[in-house]
Parts: structure tokens; sequence; C-alpha cells
């Protein structure tokens, strides 16, 4: 093993360091572009009434919104990323009983008060290369 | 940088036809059989890039140009025999490398020293994923979250590179001792 160490050692001159330690803190520097991709996908949460767009909640900013339908209020909340239906009228409460989403795709939909919310976006697969 | 042509010195000229045909040959190979294994990690199409061991050899022993022209044929050829000839893949595949052999040319000429072997590596393997990236991007998917996958590049080009960066320098440290 110290045998291998010296060998890789001695095959590397001060200019390969040099790229690898460039690589590494470019690698670093990219990194949190990669993150905010990540939250960037399912950034939006797209409340409708009707079919008609009424408000585009940021998840990125914790917040809560009342929107009023036919049947009366429905309470949405963004908290952490993430978005569900607090109060919304209806007997069987299937939108609040829900809970939390977050992914692209995914929408609760409170069908007494016509509220629907979305998050816009597909998470498929793209290609693969070789 | 070659101090022969066919006029001058003949013989030498057949030698080094040759040899790049024998390359040549050993680059597909390699580049095809790489192609069967699974991927050593979960990222699609990643692979350790072997054959540029021969691209290396190839610009080192007969000019850059050779080394150039063996990159491009290699992709090709390879693709071809793989049976993807003609896929987005292929089309990813010949532009990093051509790239990455153009990249690599110029770091053999201009950057060593102070780089070696495994930096010049190293450099070929992040320009051949950066490339594909960039192709990727305009050919196929104008996603700009597709550019978000560069740290990954990065890395994945890192490793690959030194791997076969020093499998480079071993093996032309033996041929030099073989050959005397």
């Amino acid at each position: 093993m110290r045998e291998l160490v010296r060998t890789v050692r001695r095959y590397l001159t001060w200019g390969d360091y040099l790229v690898i330690v460039g690589v590494l803190v470019g690698a670093l520097v990219t990194i949190p572009l990669l993150r905010e991709t990540a939250q960037a996908s399912g950034r939006w949460a797209i409340v409708r009434l009707d079919g008609q767009i009424v408000h585009q909640l940021s998840l990125a900013k914790d917040q809560e919104v009342t929107v009023v339908g036919p049947a009366g209020e429905t309470v949405i909340q963004v908290q952490g990323g993430r978005v569900r239906v607090l109060r919304s009228p209806g007997a069987q409460e299937i939108c609040m009983r829900q809970g939390w989403i977050h992914k692209p795709g995914e929408a609760l939909i409170c069908l007494p008060n016509h509220v629907t919310i979305e998050i816009p976006g597909d998470s498929g697969i793209d290609a693969i290369s070789r | 940088m070659t101090p022969y042509t066919r006029s001058t010195l003949p013989e030498a000229w057949l030698l080094a036809r040759i040899l790049f045909a024998a390359l040549l040959a050993l680059g597909i190979v390699v580049y095809v059989l790489e192609g069967f294994f699974p991927p050593l990690v979960p990222v699609p199409g990643a692979k350790l890039g072997l054959s540029n061991i021969v691209v290396l050899f190839a610009m080192l022993f007969l000019g850059y140009g050779s080394g150039i022209l063996l990159a491009i044929a290699r992709s090709i050829l390879g693709s071809f025999l793989a049976g993807t000839l003609f896929s987005p893949g292929a089309l990813l595949s010949l532009a990093g490398g051509l790239v990455s052999a153009l990249v690599v040319a110029f770091s053999l000429k201009r950057l060593r020293p102070p780089l070696g072997l495994v930096g010049v590596s190293i450099l070929g393997a992040i320009a051949h994923n950066v490339t594909q990236l960039v192709v990727a991007y305009f050919l196929f998917v104008q996603v700009a979250g597709l550019f978000y996958y560069l740290p990954f590049m990065l890395i994945l080009g890192l490793i690959s590179g030194l791997i076969t960066g020093l499998i480079a320098v071993y093996l032309f440290e033996r041929l030099g001792r073989e050959l005397g």
C-alpha cells in the first residue's frame, strides 16, 4: 500500500496537484447551484379557483393565503418548501387529509370549493448516452 | 512535430501509419469493451474513458494531428461497432471526444511542464464531460437545469482523468524501459 502511494506521488507533478485542487474548488463552488435547482423545480404552487389562476405561491417563502370559493374559505399554508390545505369547507376534508405536497406534478384538490393547488413540472427521466 | 514525411523518410512514414492503424484498432476495442461494463457510478453513461490512454499515446509518439484524428475515428467507428451510431449518445461522444482531444493536444504542447500526464488527462476528461453537457443543451434539451450537473461532471472527470492518467504514466514508463 505504501509502495502504491509512493508510486502515485512520483507520477504526479506540482501542476497535476494544482489541477486536482482547482477542479475540487470548482466543484465546491458550483454545488450551491445544484441545490438551488433541486428547489427551483418545485418552487411554485399554482392555486386555481374554477380553473382560473388566483395565486402563484413561492415555496421558498412561508405564507398563508385564503381563497374564497362558492362553499367558503380555503386556507392554504406554505412552510419549509411544502404546501398544504389548512382549512377548507367540505364534509370529507379530502384535501386537508392529503397533507403536505412538495414534488412537481403533485396536486391538492378541494372539490366542494372548486380550488386546486398544483406544483407544476414533471420529474421524468431524460436520456442515456454512452 | 514529426521529423519525417512520405518523401524524406518513407520507411518511418510507413511505420507511423501502421502504428496509427494498430492504435486505432486498439482504441476501438477498448472503447467498445468498456461500454459493456456496468457503470461504476450510478450515472447513465459514466465510464472511465480508458481508450483515451491510446489517444494520449498517439499524441506523444505520432504527433498531435494523429492523436486528434484517432480520437475522432475511434468515436465514430466505436459507436458503429457498439450499435449506437446516429443515436444522440454517439453524437455526444463524438463531440466530447473531439474537444477533449483538442484540449489534450493543447495542454501537452503548452502546459507540460508544469503539468504531467495525469493533469493533462484530467483536463481532457473534464473537457469531454463539459462538452457533452453543452452539446446536449443546444441539441436536445434546452433546460438550464442541465448545467446543474456541472459539479458532478467535474468530479467524475477528475476521478476518471486521474485513473486513466496514472495508468498512462505507468504504461508509458514500462514501455520506455522495454524499448530501452
